[in-house]
Parts: C-alpha cells; sequence; structure tokens
C-alpha cells in the first residue's frame, strides 16, 4: 500500500531503494550456494574467487567494463523507447545491422581510414535508426504489435547478416572455417586504456551514451514528451505532442544506439564482424533485464549492466580456477539475477492499488 | 522486511560456514573429474608430484561447451591423463558465447599459464589477439584449425588421408552396383576440400567411373537439412553417401535406414549395432592429438611450428581399418577387401603413398574431363 | 471505534477518532479531502492498522489485521472504484471469493440462483447473466453492493458512493440506502455531498484534518453549518458580476461527428461563446459531451463542421495547433487526460506549458525555470503536497485537480474548456476551482463549462446550452433557465412549455 506523502528523512528513503535489490542479491546467492553445495564445493570461498574476479582486482574489474560495454549501451537503447512506452525489444536486430553496416563500411570505404571508420559509425547509426523504424513504422500505420515485429526482425537481421559472413564477405585467411569478415584497418580500432587487458574507448562511449540518456530524459522537451507519452499516452495526447513524431525519433535514437554498442564491440574489440558475435553473447537481452531492473533509469542501468556482466566473468573465473562447470556457473549467475528482477513483481504489484488511494488521499496534510 | 532480510544473511552465512566444514573434511573434488582446484590440494597425484617434470605447472584447455561432444570429451580425457603423467594442474574453460573465448584465453594468459590449447576453430581468432599482444605470455596451441600466426602452434590434420581410406571403403561397399556416390558436408571452404578429394580419390582408385555428388548444410548443427539432402542424393542414385556435417550427420543416418543406402560419420566411431548401413567412420582422434601434443611438449621436440598429422601420428584413420570397433562389421565389406584397404593405410602411414600435397579443386575437376 | 490514531511518518491522518454506529442507521462521515475519513474506515475495514486505538462490535474487542477478518465479521465496503471484473457476468462477480461448487466444479447455475434471490430480498434488480463490462456505472455499483450484501454484510461502508454516479443514478442510489437501513443494516456513508447527507443519513459526523470534529442527529443540522464545520469558515454566497461580453471567441457551426452506427454522435451541433461570459453545456452524460470536448480540442477529428476560434477555424488540426490558437481544457477524466499517476508534479504542472519561453528554449529544458512554474502554482492554487518531486498520483483528488485548473487557467487563453471540473472534489476546493473560473470570466475569456452538476452549471453559467443525442437542443439565459426546464431538454422532452 502507498501511503504517507509527506517528505520523510533520506535515510529511510534510501534504505527503501536500496532493500529490494539487496534482498533480491542476499537471496540469489543463497539459493546458488545451495547449488554449489550440491556440486561440492564451498560457497564462500566460491563467491569471493567470483567477486574477486570481476569486480575487486584490476585486471577483472577492466575485464568486467569490457564486457559491460555493450550491455550498457543496449540498456540504454531499451531505455529509451521504453521510457516512451515503445517496447521495443528489437535492440539486438537494430545493433546487428548497424554494427554490420558499420563493419562494412568500415572495410569497403575508401580514403583515410580514421575519416571512413567515422563514416561507418554514422552509416551504423543510420542503419539501426532506420532497423528501429521499420517496426515503428508497422505500428503507426497498420497498428501491428511492435513487441511482435521488433522481436521478429532480430532473426531476420540474424539470417541476414549471417549469409553475409558466411558467403560473400566471409574472411578467408587460416583455415577459412571460422564464419567472420577480415579485420578492420588499425587506425580505426578504438584506443586501448589500459596495457594489461582489452579495456578501450568503448567504455568512454558508454558513458557518453549514458550522459547523452540523461540529458534526453532530463533537459530537453522532446525527453518531457516522450517520458509523459511513456506514462500516459492519452495525457501526452491531450497536452499537444505530436505522438507519431515523438515515436519516430524515439525508435530512431533506439535503433541507433543499439548500433553503438555493437560497433564498439566491433572497433574496440574483436575489429571485425563474426557471426553470432552479438546474439551469442545475449547483449542486448542483458541489457534488457539491465534496463528492467533499474527501472529505466540509465544512471542505473549504467551500474546494473556492470553489475550483470560481472557475473558473468566472475563465472567464467570460478569455472577456470575452481573447476566449477560452466553450467553450474550459469545457475548461480540465474539465480542471481532471477531474484534481482523479482523486484519488478513487487513493484508492479505495489502500483496497483494507487488509483483507488488516489481519490482520498488518506494520509494528506 | 528488515526481519526477513537479517534472516536470509544469517542463513546464507549458515550454510556457507557449514560447507566450509564439509568441504575440508570431506576432500572436495569437483563432480565431473575434468577439471582440479588450482591449489595443490588434490590428493590423487601429490605422491612424489614433486618430482614430475610437469610439477607446479598449468595447461588450460579453452573450448566450446563440451556437453556430449566427444571431439571435445575425448581431448578433455586426453589432456587429464598426461595431467597424471607429468604432474601438471590441467584447467578446462567452457565458453558460453564467441566473446568469452578471447576473455577465457587472455585471463589465462594473465594467470600465467603455461600452454594454451584452443580446442576448435572457435578459439581461433581469440588465440591469435592475444599471441599477437602478448607472444611470451605462454605457449598457444589451437587444434584442428589454422590461424596465420607464428606465435600459435597450429595442429591440422591430414583427413585426406581418412578421407581416403572411407572413400576406398565406399566402393568396396556399393561394389559396382552404382556409380553415383554421395556426401552430405558443412560447407564448400576450402579447408574442406581435403575431405571431398580424399574421398573421390579414394573411390576413383577402385572405381574409375565414379561420379560424385555433394551437397552442404552451411551449419554445424542441422540434421533436419542434412536428412533432406541425403534423400534427394539417393533419389539421384546414390548408394553411399558420407556423411560429413557435424552434428547434422544424424540427419543422413536417419535417411540411410529409411532408404536404405550406406553411410560413413566423422571424428569418431560412429558405428552403431542398431545400424547396419553406417559401414565405418572416419577417425579424427582427439585423445591422441592431446597426448601426442603434451608428449611433445615434455620430451623437448616441441615446436611454435604448425603440425599437420595423419595416419602416421594414429589421429587420423577409419573404423575396422586403423581403428576397431565393438560393433559388427557390415556384412558387405569382406575380410579380403579390409585387408587390401588396411595395405593402403599402412602405404599412407610409412609415406609410401603421400598424400600431403593434393591437387587443387580446380586442377582436380580439370583432370577428370 | 475508541481513540482511533494513524500515523503517517509525522502526519497524523487519524488523531483520536471515536465512531459509534447503531443498528439500522446510516451515518455520514463528511468532511474535506485529506479530513482523514477514508483512512478511518480502512482501518475499520482492515486494510490498515491503527497506529493505537481499539474496535468494539457488539462490545468485543476486535483485531482486523485484513480485510478477510473484516468480512467475517459481517463488516462490508463498497469501494468507490469497482473491484470487479469485467468480461464476468454480474453472477460470477458477486458470487467470487465464496462460489457455489458442485463438486470441484464452480456451479454456474447455482450462483445465478442466488443472486436473483438476493436480488429479489433486498429488491435490487440485475440481470445475472449479463457482463459487468456492459453496465452502466449505476448498474456496476448495484453489484458492488449486492457482492456485500451476499458476504452477509451487516455493516455496509460506502466510500465516495455517488462520485461517478448521474443524478438519476444517485436517487436510486439513496433509495437502496434508505432500504437497506430499513432491512437493519447499519451504514456508514464516505462523502462531501451536503444535500445527500440531508437526503439519507441518520446522524452526521464531522471530520477536519484528521479530528474528530462534532457530530449531531441529521435533525439538527442544516448545509451550512455542516459546510462551517468541514472547512472551519463560513462558506461566503457568491457575487456574480454581471456579464462583459467582448465579443466571439468560440463559434462552433454544424459539427457533425459520425458514429459507428447510423447516429451521428455529434449532430450538427451549433454554439458559440463570447469573451467575458461562462456558457455552460448541461445534459445527461453520454450524450456526446465527451466527443464534443476531443473535437474542439483536437482529440478526435470532426466529420464535417466548423469550429471557429478567434476567427481561425480549427476543426480537424491538431491538439497543438489548437492549444496555439488558444484553448486550454480542463479534461474530464484528471486520471485518464489529465496526469499521468507516475509523472512528478512538476511534470504535470508544464505539461502544455512545456514549449512556452519559460519552460524551454529551442527543445532544451529551464528545470528552474520549470520548477519555478510549479512552485507558483502550487502556492497559487493552494495545492497540498510534499514537494515537486512527489508524484501526481499520490495527491488526492481535489489536489491534483486543482494542479490541473491551475495548469489550464495559467495558459491565459482566450478560451477554456472546463469539462467536470470538480467532479469528486470536496466543498473547499469545489468553491476555489468556481473562483478561478468567475475570475477567468473577469479577465474577459470565455469560458465552455460542460458539467453533469446542474447546480454547478446553473450557478455558473451565464448562458446555458443543454445536449441531448449529440444535438444543442436548447439556450437559456441565466435569469430564464430553470432546473425543470433544463430537466425536461436533457431528458428529450420538448421545450415548448419550458421556452419563456
Amino acid at each position: 500500500m502507498k501511503q504517507s506523502h509527506n517528505a520523510k528523512e533520506l535515510g529511510p528513503r534510501l534504505w527503501r531503494s536500496l532493500r529490494q535489490p539487496l534482498i533480491a542479491v542476499a537471496f540469489g546467492l543463497l539459493v546458488g550456494a545451495l547449488v554449489i553445495l550440491a556440486c561440492g564445493q564451498n560457497p564462500i570461498a566460491v563467491y569471493i574467487e567470483m567477486f574477486n574476479k570481476s569486480f575487486f582486482t584490476p585486471y577483472y574489474l577492466f575485464s568486467t567494463l569490457t564486457r559491460a560495454t555493450p550491455i550498457i549501451i543496449c540498456a540504454m537503447a531499451t531505455g529509451m523507447a521504453w521510457r516512451a512506452g515503445y517496447i521495443n525489444i528489437g535492440v539486438e536486430g537494430q545493433m546487428v545491422t548497424g554494427t554490420f553496416v558499420a563493419t562494412v563500411c568500415a572495410l569497403f570505404i575508401p580514403g583515410p581510414p580514421i575519416l571512413a571508420g567515422l563514416l561507418a559509425w554514422i552509416a551504423g547509426m543510420i542503419a539501426g535508426a532506420l532497423y528501429a523504424l521499420l517496426p515503428a513504422v508497422l505500428t503507426w500505420k497498420f497498428q501491428v504489435s511492435m513487441v511482435i515485429t521488433s522481436l521478429m526482425l532480430n532473426y531476420v537481421a540474424n539470417y541476414i547478416t549471417s549469409y553475409f559472413v558466411t558467403y560473400p564477405l566471409k574472411d578467408t585467411a587460416g583455415d577459412g572455417l571460422a564464419l567472420q569478415t577480415p579485420e578492420i584497418h588499425e587506425l580505426m580500432r578504438l584506443p586501448r586504456l589500459s596495457t594489461t587487458s582489452t579495456f578501450n574507448a568503448g567504455f568512454l562511449i558508454a558513458v557518453a551514451v549514458m550522459i547523452f540518456m540523461v540529458f534526453i530524459t532530463t533537459r530537453t522537451v522532446f525527453g518531457y514528451e516522450s517520458k509523459m507519452g511513456g506514462f500516459n499516452p492519452s495525457f501526452a495526447r491531450y497536452g499537444g505532442t505530436k505522438q507519431v513524431k515523438v515515436m519516430i525519433i524515439t525508435m530512431a535514437l533506439s535503433g541507433a544506439i543499439a548500433s553503438i554498442a555493437g560497433t564498439a564491440e566491433v572497433f574496440g574489440l574483436k575489429y571485425r564482424y563474426a557471426d553470432g558475435m552479438l546474439s551469442s553473447t545475449s547483449y542486448a537481452w542483458t541489457g534488457l533485464m539491465a534496463a528492467l531492473i533499474a527501472d529505466l533509469n540509465p544512471v542505473g542501468m549504467f551500474f546494473v549492466s556492470i553489475f550483470l556482466s560481472g557475473l558473468q566473468i566472475g563465472g567464467s573465473a570460478i569455472q577456470r580456477s575452481l573447476g566449477i562447470p560452466l553450467e553450474i556457473a550459469t545457475i548461480i549467475q540465474c539465480c542471481i539475477t532471477l531474484f534481482v528482477s523479482v523486484k519488478l513483481i513487487f513493484k508492479v504489484r505495489q502500483k496497483k492499488p494507487v488509483r483507488d488511494d488516489v481519490k482520498e488521499g488518506g494520509a494528506q496534510a | 522486511m528488515k526481519k526477513i532480510l537479517a534472516l536470509v544473511l544469517a542463513l546464507t552465512l549458515a550454510m556457507s560456514l557449514a560447507a566450509c566444514g564439509g568441504g575440508n573434511s570431506g576432500g572436495s573434488q569437483p563432480s565431473g573429474g575434468d577439471a582440479q582446484q588450482s591449489q595443490p590440494s588434490g590428493g590423487d597425484q601429490s605422491s612424489g608430484g614433486s618430482e614430475l617434470p610437469g610439477a607446479g605447472m598449468k595447461i588450460g584447455l579453452v573450448c566450446d561447451k563440451i556437453g556430449v561432444n566427444p571431439f571435445l570429451t575425448e581431448m578433455v580425457r586426453g589432456l587429464n591423463e598426461t595431467a597424471e603423467t607429468y604432474g601438471f594442474t590441467p584447467t578446462v574453460v567452457e565458453c558460453a558465447d564467441t566473446a568469452a573465448f578471447e576473455d577465457n584465453i587472455r585471463a589465462l594468459a594473465a594467470e600465467g599459464y603455461d600452454m594454451i590449447i584452443g580446442g576448435g576453430w572457435a578459439a581461433g581468432d581469440g588465440l591469435d589477439k592475444i599471441a599477437k599482444e602478448l607472444p611470451d605470455a605462454s605457449n598457444y596451441v589451437l587444434i584442428d584449425s589454422e590461424v596465420d600466426n607464428d606465435n600459435v602452434k597450429c595442429i591440422s590434420y591430414r583427413e585426406q588421408e581418412g578421407a581416403y581410406l572411407i572413400g576406398l571403403l565406399a566402393a568396396y561397399t556399393v561394389d559396382g552396383e552404382s556409380h553415383m556416390y554421395g556426401g552430405v558436408h558443412c560447407n564448400e571452404s576450402s579447408s574442406s576440400w581435403k575431405w571431398r578429394w580424399g574421398y573421390q580419390a579414394g573411390i576413383l582408385s577402385v572405381d574409375p567411373d565414379a561420379q560424385f555428388v555433394f551437397n552442404y548444410t552451411n551449419s554445424y548443427s542441422d540434421p533436419a537439412k542434412a536428412k533432406e539432402l541425403a534423400l534427394q542424393q539417393f533419389e539421384q542414385g546414390c548408394l553411399f553417401i558420407n556423411g560429413a556435417a557435424a552434428a547434422g550427420d544424424s540427419g543422413v543416418y536417419e535417411a540411410a535406414i529409411e532408404k536404405g543406402f550406406y553411410t560413413s560419420g566423422q571424428d569418431i566411431d560412429e558405428t552403431n549395432a542398431d545400424n547396419p548401413y553406417i559401414v565405418s567412420s572416419q577417425i579424427k582422434d582427439t585423445y591422441y592429438t592431446m597426448k601426442n601434443l603434451i608428449d611433445e611438449f615434455y620430451s623437448g621436440s616441441y615446436s611454435k611450428a604448425d603440425s599437420t598429422w595423419g595416419i602416421a601420428e594414429g589421429t587420423i584413420g577409419a573404423v575396422y581399418v586403423t581403428h576397431e570397433s565393438p560393433n559388427p562389421r557390415s556384412e558387405r565389406l569382406t575380410d579380403e577387401e579390409i585387408d587390401k584397404i588396411r595395405a593402403v593405410a599402412e602405404q599412407i602411414g610409412s609415406g609410401e603413398l603421400d598424400f600431403t600435397t593434393f591437387p587443387t579443386e580446380e586442377e582436380f575437376n580439370a583432370g577428370k574431363k | 471505534m475508541k481513540h482511533i490514531t494513524k500515523v503517517y511518518g509525522s502526519l497524523y491522518a487519524n488523531n483520536d477518532v471515536h465512531l459509534t454506529l447503531d443498528k439500522g442507521e446510516i451515518l455520514a462521515v463528511v468532511g474535506e479531502n485529506g479530513a482523514g475519513k477514508s483512512t478511518l474506515m480502512k482501518i475499520l475495514y482492515g486494510l490498515e492498522q491503527p497506529t493505537s486505538g481499539e474496535i468494539y462490535l457488539n462490545g468485543q474487542l476486535q483485531h482486523f489485521r485484513s480485510p478477510h477478518d473484516a468480512i467475517n465479521q459481517k463488516i462490508g465496503m463498497v469501494q468507490q472504484h469497482f473491484m470487479l471484473l469485467n468480461p464476468c457476468t454480474v453472477a460470477e462477480n458477486i458470487v467470487y471469493g465464496r462460489e457455489p461448487r458442485k463438486g470441484l466444479f464452480f456451479d454456474r447455475e447455482e450462483a445465478v440462483r442466488v443472486t436473483e434471490a438476493l436480488c429479489e430480498k433486498y429488491g435490487l434488480h440485475i440481470d445475472p447473466r449479463r457482463l459487468v463490462g456492459d453496465c452502466p456505472v449505476g448498474l456496476q455499483q448495484r453489484v458492488e453492493i449486492l457482492k456485500v450484501l451476499y458476504q452477509d454484510a451487516d455493516i455496509i461502508i460506502f466510500d465516495e458512493p455517488s462520485a461517478v454516479l448521474t443524478p438519476q443514478e444517485v436517487n436510486e442510489l439513496l433509495r437502496t440506502m434508505r432500504k437497506l437501513a430499513e432491512m437493519g443494516k447499519s451504514l456508514i456513508i464516505i462523502t462531501h455531498k451536503l444535500h445527500e447527507v440531508m437526503a439519507v443519513a441518520d446522524r452526521v459526523m464531522v471530520m477536519r484534518l484528521g479530528r474528530y470534529i462534532q457530530e449531531m442527529p441529521k435533525a439538527e443540522t442544516s448545509i451550512e453549518e455542516m459546510s462551517y464545520l468541514m472547512v472551519g469558515r463560513r462558506i461566503v454566497e457568491r457575487q456574480v458580476p454581471p456579464r462583459k461580453p467582448t465579443g466571439t471567441v468560440l463559434d462552433v457551426q454544424d459539427l457533425v461527428l459520425a458514429g459507428s452506427e447510423a447516429k451521428n454522435i455529434l449532430d450538427h451541433f451549433s454554439i458559440h461563446v463570447d469573451g467575458g461570459e461562462i456558457v455552460g453545456i448541461a445534459g445527461v452524460s453520454g450524450n456526446g459531451q465527451s466527443e464534443l470536448i476531443q473535437c474542439l480540442t483536437g482529440l478526435l477529428q470532426p466529420t464535417s463542421g466548423k469550429v471557429m476560434l478567434k476567427g481561425q477555424d480549427v476543426a480537424g488540426k491538431t491538439v497543438g495547433e489548437i492549444r496555439t490558437a488558444g484553448c486550454a481544457c480542463i479534461p474530464e477524466d484528471r486520471y485518464l487526460w489529465g496526469c499521468a499517476a507516475k509523472a512528478s508534479l512538476t511534470e504535470t504542472a508544464i505539461m502544455a506549458h512545456q514549449r512556452s519561453s519559460k519552460i524551454s528554449r529551442k527543445g532544451l529544458l529551464n528545470n528552474k525555470g520549470a520548477r519555478d512554474f510549479t512552485q507558483s502554482l502550487l502556492e497559487g492554487y493552494d495545492v497540498r503536497n510534499s514537494g515537486q518531486t512527489q508524484k501526481a498520483g499520490e495527491l488526492s483528488g481535489g489536489n491534483i485537480q486543482k494542479l490541473i485548473v491551475a495548469r489550464e487557467i495559467e495558459q491565459h487563453s482566450p478560451l477554456l474548456i472546463a469539462a467536470e471540473p470538480t467532479r469528486g472534489v470536496d466543498i473547499g476546493a469545489m468553491e476555489f476551482i468556481h473562483n478561478k473560473l468567475l475570475e477567468k470570466r473577469e479577465q474577459g475569456d470565455a469560458v465552455l463549462l460542460i458539467s453533469s452538476e446542474l447546480t454547478e452549471i446553473m450557478s455558473l453559467s451565464d448562458r446555458i446550452y443543454v445536449i441531448y443525442e449529440g444535438r444543442a437542443v436548447g439556450e437559456f439565459h441565466k435569469a430564464d433557465a430553470t432546473e425543470e426546464g433544463l430537466g425536461i431538454l436533457m431528458m428529450g422532452g420538448k421545450l415548448n412549455e419550458a421556452v419563456s
């Protein structure tokens, strides 16, 4: 029940906002501990190893941040659309399309590599944006469910790019078993920020995208209008916002951001587009998860993405050093993620009675 | 809510403590046995471990999810057995996604592993990158794939030798009843040409009138498509269809039972008492590969140069010819025929028949005309 | 209920409140928004636990931890917002929670029988097989009441029962209440509509700011006394200065909105509104008022006709264009159109102002400007809040309505459409909003008032149109308008005898 509308001290409020995630993590660790026990290992040792080798040692922290980069950006792409009420679950497809176009441009645009690289980024973002506009236009013109179209377009994007790296654009160096394009020019690659690891400027791009998100959401009329549209479309319409315009811009931005996620991965880490590099890693879905857990708050999404990425890095680490099978490591990750996301259900439950309480604001001063 | 939280924390702590006690007394060994804890607490090899040449050394295998994939389970078996012989600590790292390969290889290099083995082509890109960046951090080995990198020892196979034996088996199985021979492969790349060449050359040496039809699943795991292709090839008159579609082969076997044509598997012994149509299997022995590799490493003959192994090294062969099988042999193959094939295998092994170089696809096709 | 105190943080929602209820009695609990009436009822119904205080039922001390406990003690509550399953039938809704069973299965026929028996017993007639979603609001409320009766409640709490009803439905409801009281049920009504109190209650209890103020038998009190006790001051009889028309602002000509069936929803509807006057549109709800508002504001595209706003035809333009042309609108459903529950007060306040120079420049928000603007609205319109970050959904109905009124009036537009501007708000807020509308009129702007409250229309309007089945069927000047005359036209009667 929602009560006490009056201001309260900060302490309890902070506690209230942190309570759910903390309990969730604790529950997740607990269930994970049972799984670890079941395979005959010591949960404390495993957890120490897991968190040491994901957050608390510089090398692994860098790994975590590197892996978090595309997840953060995907979360932002998801958040951009969802906060405006457009359930875009096609971030993966938009990312794949945009990244693939960017890579192809990087490989084939002639001229100075740095300029070509820049053009490639822009081309990728345009491609991602256009790909995101497909479901938007279908929704607008034909009232098709965006959930379905955006989801299905993921498969289309994956299979089309898969075709291209399998046939015309495949790298024939070595034995040519891997389905991937050749590497992009060295001058196009994002600089490394650490000498020992792959931590690269892509992370800075992720931070920039987050700042851009914060700016859009708190500082622009567009951000305000799209947010209101997400809260209550009728309210936004009544206030005179142009909904089609807001939808088009929102989805285009979402798609462009999604494309940055994958392009940063190619230009900062992989240096080539490989089949399945963006889908088998579930970046978009982890980002979606982060966006939901953080309730679409940009700063929240940033940190939740890093946390989820850390769980994956830590999961690999305990596999390497403690011999815990990958499946078990995955179960532990999933337990924690699951319980963190239970928060959502709590929230939905809490929200229901709001309107009922509203009418007579029981505790109004 | 506070109460609940306190309870949960207390429980977590209690569980963990209990586990601590239990773990220590019980000598917690990992369940699967495919990897050991890095702490030298493992009791099984501690006796005299310090005198073994590999004591204190670490060798890691980075590969795809293992599951029941025999190509990988055999590799792991080879790693663990040699670990007992030489006393090093083996680690197996499965990778859930493509990005994980590079992460894990890098982490192993950072953790000071003495040798990092990539099990399969998926590890190639990661090994290539890290071997360039950290050339001296470890010894990099890539099994069953090639990258253009002097710091990565690539172990590839002369699959054409095995394929040649399968070709012979195919021709003797069919015994001239048809001159159409089929093959369902993964993809039409230059690297898979050696499979097709060996198979065709083997058949042609017995049946000069043979004609071939190959189709490709373009996937490493598409039994449905493989089956469809095999059925089409059978309709075109093929009585023997070579399965080389990785996990897709099961589709070819199914089609073989339905239509009654003959087929062969790849990598491990795929013959099956319930499916008499699988007459043999082209062996790629990763257990021996691993053993050879690590034997070399500790005997001093190890070098970073790429190796290509075949029948002579015992890593390539064919079931019923170089490798025995618990399953009964097809009645279509007589002892005489098998002896003939074995003789060829010995010639290949001794170098009398040299298949290290063979014509390219264009040359081969031109030669046929 | 003795010494009931409920504290939220530092706020006393209920401070040492007493309440007694006799058998067969109707007790009205009246008070402004936020007086603590709802909280008190939630405590009685087990939705909330009191910080201190005790509840005795027939002399026995009770502890209600949940509504379930309360229901077991034969206390029922008819919520303002119905808790009904719209896709289910009336009978299914009524027996929900205590379904008759045949073996393991729900016995649908028995449910219908039970419902019919219940209807018969209490004289509340309704078709048990009808889908609740198809029932008008008045019938839905009847289903709620029957549901409570099915649970065999002896004490029935009505929370703002008339807020969503048409006048006819209200009369029906009041009759039902009397009947229930005669059958020995005890009723508590929470309301701030004082004429209903006078019509139905036996006893009145007044609350203000969480405190028990006074209670008295209805016979010994008057509307004036009650409103004085509720608000804490006298409500002054309004003196409306004569109108000073300044020329036509809105001229609606032959507006047609085709419906899905043959009949037009708006049928050649023509009215005009001058500056400096309030024009009321009276009518039973559902006669095209909602669609009229939506056509005027651009939310719906009219099929044909003209909407001349300051000489410019805005029919079919977008909401933004019409707003720019000089039209503001207090929407009829504040939760649907007027705000978003999750939006902060700042976000609520700047809607439709977001492109004004105070709030933004070139698409960039001036957050300080927005906060200052919001603060001026909150203070100028006496919106009680706990800070601008509070969510709109957390404000009481009256307060959010005041904020919406403030936002729309501060558009300073030549035309203000005020649709049900005081629906569901208490006397204090209602008086406040009415004064603001009159101020707007004094400034020479046009106000189009659309309301289902006839008293509101008659007290504020300079001219009144009656809408019936999408047509403007009559026009009255303030001096000529009588409730009877309007009533006849609203019901579709002929105006021969009503015209003066």
